[in-house]
């Protein structure tokens, strides 16, 4: 998986649960600003984990606000 | 950009007004003679197939995961229960879920300890919504639901605008006022009886009614919100087994929504239905009243 894949796939995720079209959840916005919580935020971790199929800290969401900026921590281009 | 949570919330009150608008304008004509029969003939279809959109699928289905189905017949509900303006289905599930572990305790997201109003609606403009994830986990993988999550606003505008007006061209002839009395009737004021009818499971059957089950909540049986909200008035029941997928248990507590259940089971398009609890089950957690 590359890392627009897996932006794309987070993307749809989000855009699932908030109940909107994938183009309304940007790659460059902060999940804050998208109405993520924080706690959301640490969870969601947990599905990247298991769609990367390898430990991801729990705290990347803090450190990377963006979908786009998590994604390419995650898998540098 | 406009934070989220307060374009979510305009956009949340515009809907709810423009029901109430509609529902108004709804009641002048039938007391002005302006409406009859034939706007209660197309509103009783539309209001039955979008409640049960949220009453089967939302509620029974998702929530409580107590029948199963596959993803045609999931996606096919689920976007009748869109359209009946109450969110997404994983939002509406994680609030649900967690009316539940916290029923009419502080954290509850509508319980009416805050007020018949908290309850019935406000509630929707106060809670930090709870997080889906600590919620609803099981269901972010499931295809259906993120299909129409995706959908979400445009299937509530189909449902309350597009198809109505669409109908009344046909139903009442095509001009442009056989339109306007389309959406009127099988939009808005649809769109309204939907709001009150699953609100009122939230605020008046944890109000009035019977209690005929140890619970730990304030839930009750109540016959007028169930004929309202096709079965979910039968509360107590459903706080007292919450995943059974009949929420009457006796054949006076008639559960519109438990009979298509069983309609579809018939058919084939649903599996594995929760039955209603044996009498032994039952009788454990009677109240001792009504023993």
């Amino acid at each position: 998986m590359g890392n627009q894949q897996l932006s794309l796939w987070l993307r749809e995720l989000l855009a699932g649960i908030l109940g909107l079209p994938v183009a309304d959840v940007p790659d460059d916005v902060s999940l804050d600003a998208l109405g993520i919580d924080s706690l959301t935020a640490v969870s969601l971790t947990d599905e990247v984990q298991k769609v990367l199929g390898r430990p991801v800290d729990a705290s990347l969401f803090l450190e990377h606000s963006t979908i786009r900026a998590a994604a390419q921590h995650l898998i540098p281009a | 950009m406009m934070p989220p949570r307060k374009k979510r919330d305009l956009i949340a009150a515009a809907t709810i007004a423009a029901a109430q608008l509609g529902l108004a304008a709804g009641i002048y004509q039938l007391c002005a003679g302006k409406a009859g029969a034939r706007e209660l003939l197309l509103l009783l279809p539309a209001y039955v197939l979008t409640t049960l959109g949220v009453t089967m699928g939302y509620h029974r289905m998702l929530a409580h995961r107590s029948f199963r189905a596959g993803a045609g017949v999931r996606r096919v509900i689920l976007a009748f229960g869109a359209m009946a303006g109450m969110g997404p289905p994983i939002m509406w599930v994680t609030n649900h879920r967690r009316h539940h572990a916290r029923s009419d305790q502080p954290d509850d997201p509508h319980s009416p300890r805050g007020g018949f109003w908290h309850a019935h609606v406000l509630w929707l403009f106060r809670d930090e919504p709870a997080s889906p994830l600590a919620h609803a986990r099981d269901l972010l993988r499931d295809e259906p639901v993120a299909w129409v999550g995706r959908r979400y606003h445009r299937l509530v505008l189909a449902g309350a605008l597009l198809v109505p007006a669409l109908l009344g061209l046909a139903w009442f002839g095509a001009t442009p006022a056989g339109a306007l009395q389309g959406v009127l009737w099988a939009g808005l004021v649809r769109l309204a009886l939907n709001q009150h009818a699953i609100w009122s499971s939230g605020s008046l059957a944890h109000m009035l009614g019977r209690q005929e089950f140890k619970t730990a909540d304030d839930s009750r049986n109540n016959a007028l919100v169930a004929v309202l909200a096709l079965g979910e008035g039968w509360h107590n029941n459903h706080h007292a087994f919450p995943d059974c997928a009949f929420h009457g248990f006796t054949p006076r507590q008639v559960d519109v929504t438990g009979l298509a259940i069983a309609a579809l089971e018939k058919c084939g398009l649903v599996s594995e239905t929760r039955p209603v609890p044996g009498m032994t089950q039952q009788s454990e957690r009677r109240l001792a009243t009504h023993g």
